[in-house]
């Protein structure tokens, strides 16, 4: 049967074909057919590379085997730093021989399996200290050249020293945790900075000999240990070359109080006073400012102490000094908002290092600013997702080349789930292709103006 | 590249008579199947080891003819220009009223929508059934009734001298 309609339709296209089919046309659809087919080779050469590259940044950084950075010579030290310290989906533990890193951060979301101390790399990939135990001596140490790492394995001790290039570890049993009752030979002070001499020979903890002698441990990289008692000298505040000790000493709390005064004392290992000068603030001590136990550093070459001050009329303001240990004199001072405590600062090289937790960003938002000739200027930013305080540097690290490629330090969100986006972006593609695959299938069959159909001509 | 230029030149009129059924319009008929040939020549040797070309043509032509050809604004537009001129209908001097039906029928099916024309054309022109139909425009076979039934409407509204080709009562059955 025949319907009118279709009558209608063949006496409407009875003679349209040769006002609509060009002599050329074969060949122009070719001509045209080729160049969409480059385009669509270029397109999905460069959309290929764009996708292993997200999936190597993005699948890389969250393997757990140990990265690559064991240096060749063995004495290699970490050469970059991470401007970017951003979340990862997996964080493996800390392998045996990572090679050198550049610090470590302290992520505090107690509800987070996260919780604790983490190594991170001149990359930014991070690794889990383990274990972390929480407890008050949880404060490790990094060397200067991000080799040797030394922390407080539990609460009973050993304090181990590990080569992170080698994998060999230096343990020290008689260092414990000062808030256990435990008869430990020496008991780590919780939350206090510790300092490597300048030949990275000797690592110095703040510490007590039981019952009641508080001082210092110098733990040597052959395992040994003694101790210098502070003998009424106030806080370990590093070294003042190989064999010499400083410590900082506040007369009071008060600075506005008569007699208020800073000390800065060296010693030998033994803790024996070879010198003292009294610090000498150019315009004096801040009325409304105190003394941070936490603050006083000596630098590299022991010639100069940094301390800070907290100011109370300032939100988490600071003014940071640097004095001559030969003299006293002040050498220089800046103030810095958003100062984090109760990290401390530190010396990347001989400019000062202050740690930071940047504002109106979230909660946790570490970073650092390098008080630098120039000005100030800030090295990391870390994702808001992770919840970090505290950062300790590798100094050699923050004297290297910064990797944050492609963000650098910007803080907005899509700037931390770029590699997710770009991801989802991807499957979004891949299943438009399937799509578009899906709609070409050939048209079904049976067709009249086919060959062999009622219109084949 | 031969045995493309083979195939077009064996089916290029058959397709050309799709492509102005599916557009209304010999302009838009030219640029929907050069658009389409130029498509299928991008993947020829795929299609080619598929088996029968015409079938993935025919899919491509309905494909783009439906959902990726031309926007609307650029289709409105050519319609425009295309009403300015009508030399691919027979105008023969004796055949006026047949003329006059023929130019009916066109711009009524220039006033569907590009989806009830395909829908029109594959069951009235290709003799497609409801699921073949259906399956070709990647929708339900609900879909391919409630169009038909529309489009129809559509027709009898907007042309109603031509109801004994598609008017009610008048049996409209696919071959």
């Amino acid at each position: 049967m025949t319907s009118r309609l279709s009558d209608a339709f063949d006496d409407l296209t009875a003679e349209v074909a040769p006002f609509v089919v060009r002599d050329d046309l074969g060949r122009t659809a070719w001509r045209a057919g080729r160049r969409r087919r480059t385009r669509r080779l270029l397109t999905t050469s460069s959309l290929a590379v764009t996708a292993l590259a997200v999936l190597a940044m993005t699948v890389l950084p969250w393997a757990g085997g140990p990265r690559a950075l064991t240096p060749a010579g063995g004495e290699a030290g970490v050469t970059g730093y991470p401007q970017r310290i951003g979340h990862q989906w997996w964080i493996g533990e800390l392998p045996e021989r990572p090679g050198p890193v550049a610090g470590l951060v302290e992520i505090v979301d107690q509800e987070s399996e996260t919780d604790g101390w983490h190594v991170f790399s001149e990359h930014g990939h991070l690794w889990r200290l383990a274990p972390h135990f929480g407890g008050t001596g949880d404060w490790p140490a990094l060397s200067p050249d991000g080799r040797r790492l030394g922390y407080l394995t539990d609460q009973d001790g050993p304090y181990v020293i590990r080569d992170l290039a080698t994998g060999r570890t230096t343990s020290f049993p008689s260092i414990g945790d000062a808030t256990i009752g435990r008869p430990s030979a020496y008991l780590v002070a919780g939350q206090s900075p510790n300092f490597w001499s300048p030949d990275g020979a000797h690592l110095l903890l703040h510490a007590s000999l039981p019952p009641v002698t508080p001082g210092a441990a110098i733990l040597g990289m052959d395992g040994s240990v003694r101790f210098a008692p502070r003998n009424d000298l106030g806080h370990p505040a590093g070294w003042a070359g190989d064999d010499r000790l400083v410590w900082v000493k506040a007369t009071g709390d008060d600075p506005a109080a008569p007699g208020y005064a800073v000390t800065a004392t060296t010693t030998d290992l033994a803790g024996a006073p070879v010198g003292a000068v009294t610090l000498r603030p150019a315009d004096g001590w801040r009325q409304d400012g105190h003394l941070n136990q936490w603050s006083p550093a000596t630098s590299p070459d022991g010639t100069e102490l940094l301390v800070s001050e907290y100011l109370s009329a300032g939100e988490d303001r600071a003014a940071v000094r640097r004095f001559s240990l030969s003299d006293g004199g002040e050498r220089g001072s800046a103030t810095v908002d958003h100062v984090t405590t109760p990290c401390g600062a530190s010396w990347a090289g001989d400019v000062p290092a202050v740690p930071l937790n940047l504002p109106d960003t979230g909660e946790g938002y570490a970073s650092t600013v390098l008080l630098e000739p120039a000005g100030p200027r800030r090295v990391v930013t870390a994702d808001p997702e992770l919840d970090t305080r505290c950062l300790i540097w590798a100094a050699g690290a923050l004297a290297g080349e910064p990797h944050g490629w492609p963000f650098g330090l910007a803080t907005p969100w899509w700037t931390w789930w770029w590699r997710e986006i770009l991801v989802g972006v991807w499957m979004l593609a891949a299943v438009a292709s399937v799509w578009a695959c899906r709609i070409r299938r050939p048209l079904p069959s049976p067709g009249r103006d086919r060959p062999g159909g009622a219109r084949a001509s | 590249m031969e045995d493309f230029e083979d195939f077009v030149r064996g089916r290029s009129n058959a397709l050309a008579r799709t492509a102005y059924l599916l557009t209304g319009d010999r302009h838009q008929a030219e640029e929907l199947l050069q658009d389409t040939l130029s498509r299928v020549a991008e993947r020829w040797r795929t299609v080619v080891r598929g088996g029968d070309p015409e079938p993935y043509v025919r899919r491509m032509l309905y494909t783009r003819a439906v959902d990726g050809w031309r926007s609307r604004r650029r289709r409105q537009a050519l319609h425009e220009a295309a009403a300015q001129q009508r030399p691919e209908l027979r105008c023969h001097p004796d055949d006026a009223e047949a003329v006059t039906r023929r130019l009916v029928l066109r711009d009524a099916l220039a006033r569907l929508t590009p989806r009830q024309r395909a829908v029109l054309v594959l069951r009235f022109y290709e003799d497609l059934t409801e699921v073949q139909t259906a399956e070709a425009l990647n929708c339900s076979v609900s879909t391919v009734k409630s169009q038909t039934r529309h489009a129809l409407e559509r027709l009898r509204q907007l042309a109603p001298e031509l109801a004994d080709t598609f008017g009610p009562g008048t049996p409209v059955e696919a071959r």
